[in-house]
């Protein structure tokens, strides 16, 4: 315990080392890779992030009575990996910094090329 | 004498993942140990042949979540030299860089649960203190703090400009000052070293006829680190490994210690001399014909065996993680123990469970 002593002292005048969270939180690094923000407008339903995804939580899917494609986006299968935003040719998709979301707040996501037009 | 077998695990408070020791006591001391493992098989290898390889480095990341970096290293550079193709100069000292930064964090790891395991919690605290600016520099580098994902094929995703550099160092002699503090501690306290000092001798002869690995063997006075195969850029950089010749539990803590010391200076050594070129070729085609490939993980020599029959699929990805290595070095040291130092010797070689039965 000697050893240990003077960073114990030390530790009882300043202040702790945690954080008051959820009060205080800790600002997300710019470069993070938290959230997949997807912009339905700009996608043209390519399917090349589909085709790339390692854990396959996109998916394109036929809806034959709307002569449409739906891109169904599974956010829990998704391990952010950030493949498919390097990879899409149109911007449509984005890495938010901001951490990801709780488990309660994931969701699949469907848009389909009809709405889009 | 009578004899009683009793389970140590799966669930431990000292263990952090699950594997099973049976203990047969005479009194209190260990007389036959058995291990049990394949709690926690997921059938990685098989998921790698079912997979595209190209998607298999992200597969590789997440057989272990502390060196996930090490594994998808280990998988890019044995694709890449399977198929002839050599990552970029800067590529490769991000990847020291990063797998440096990954040693640290999973050693510090190790050390808090180590003082944890004694009861030495205000210890356990402060190295896990320490730990947490290695981890918002991977963070900050590549996005993730545990699963990087920032080793491809070809080369790395990510890069570090001048910007990011100058913080990285300033962030990197904080992280020097504060784990300064905990090595002493480490080194010279009377409690760690009445509790680790002569517990689980590992000779020299059975170290090396056993075939343990990294700190464990380099803990036992073997100069041997998978790094001096100079994978990588460790070549360019230079490397010696860091050796402790007590054989016992102290002296692998001890080599854990100092080789964060080492860490840190290889991590400075491959920023401050990166090379300016790109971050990653293409890789085209498909892997066709089988390599092997080793490098050193923070617990030790990781082997990884790929055969491609130039599909997109591998006919064979096979991983020898260093924690199957060291358990028959474990199983040798425990028998004429006492039981209170099970805890301590159980994690004196690090064992990574995940790793081990992916």
């Amino acid at each position: 315990m000697p050893v240990m002593g003077p960073k114990l002292v030390k530790n009882f005048f300043t202040g702790p080392a945690t954080r008051a969270y959820p009060a205080v939180k800790r600002p997300a690094f710019p470069q993070g890779r938290g959230r997949i923000l997807y912009d339905a407008e700009r996608c043209t339903y390519c399917g090349i992030c589909a085709g790339i995804c390692p854990a396959a939580a996109i998916t394109m899917e036929e809806d034959r009575e709307n002569l449409a494609v739906r891109r169904v986006f599974n956010s829990f299968a998704c391990i952010y990996c950030g493949r498919c935003v390097e990879l899409c040719p149109n911007g449509a998709l984005q890495m938010g910094a901001e951490h990801p979301e709780y488990a309660g707040a994931k969701a699949a996501t469907v848009s389909s090329s009809r709405q889009a037009g | 004498m009578g004899r009683v077998t009793f389970p140590f695990g799966p669930q431990h408070p000292v263990l952090p993942e699950a594997i099973q020791l049976q203990l047969t006591c005479e009194d209190e001391r260990v007389v036959e140990v058995l291990p049990v493992i394949g709690y926690m098989h997921r059938g990685i290898e098989k998921a790698g042949e079912k997979n595209p390889f190209v998607n298999n480095v992200f597969l590789c990341e997440r057989i272990c979540g502390i060196c996930s970096f090490i594994h998808a290293l280990c998988y890019c550079e044995l694709v890449e030299n399977v198929m002839k193709v050599s990552a970029p100069p800067r590529a490769r000292y991000l990847r020291v860089f990063w797998s440096e930064l990954s040693r640290i964090h999973s050693h510090l790891l190790w050390m808090g649960l180590l003082a944890d395991s004694f009861g030495f919690e205000s210890l356990f605290m402060q190295s896990w203190r320490a730990r947490e600016i290695v981890l918002d520099i991977l963070e900050m580098t590549t996005g993730q703090r545990v699963i990087q994902s920032s080793c491809v094929l070809g080369g790395v995703r990510r890069d570090i400009d001048q910007d990011m550099a100058g913080r990285v160092r300033r962030m990197l002699n904080r992280f020097k000052a504060e784990y300064d503090a905990v090595y002493e501690v480490f080194a010279r306290d009377y409690t760690i070293r009445q509790r680790t000092v002569g517990k689980g001798v590992l000779s020299k002869e059975q170290a090396w006829a056993l075939g343990a690995v990294g700190p464990t063997l380099r803990g036992s006075g073997w100069p041997y680190d998978a790094r001096m195969l100079h994978y990588s850029a460790y070549g360019e950089i230079g490397f010696e490994p860091v050796v402790e010749n007590a054989c016992d539990s102290y002296a692998r803590m001890m080599v854990r210690a100092r080789e964060i010391h080492q860490s840190l200076d290889l991590a400075f050594k491959a920023l401050d001399n990166l090379p300016d070129t790109e971050l990653a070729v293409k890789v085209k085609g498909f892997p066709e014909g089988e390599g092997i490939i080793r490098v050193e993980q923070p617990r030790g020599e990781l082997c990884e065996y790929i055969k491609g029959n130039g599909t997109a699929h591998l006919e064979r990805l096979k991983v020898r993680t260093p924690t199957f290595a060291n358990i028959p070095a474990l199983l040798a040291v425990i028998p004429g123990c006492e039981l209170a130092d099970i805890p301590v010797i159980v994690l004196s070689i690090d064992p990574c469970i995940a790793c081990t039965e992916r």
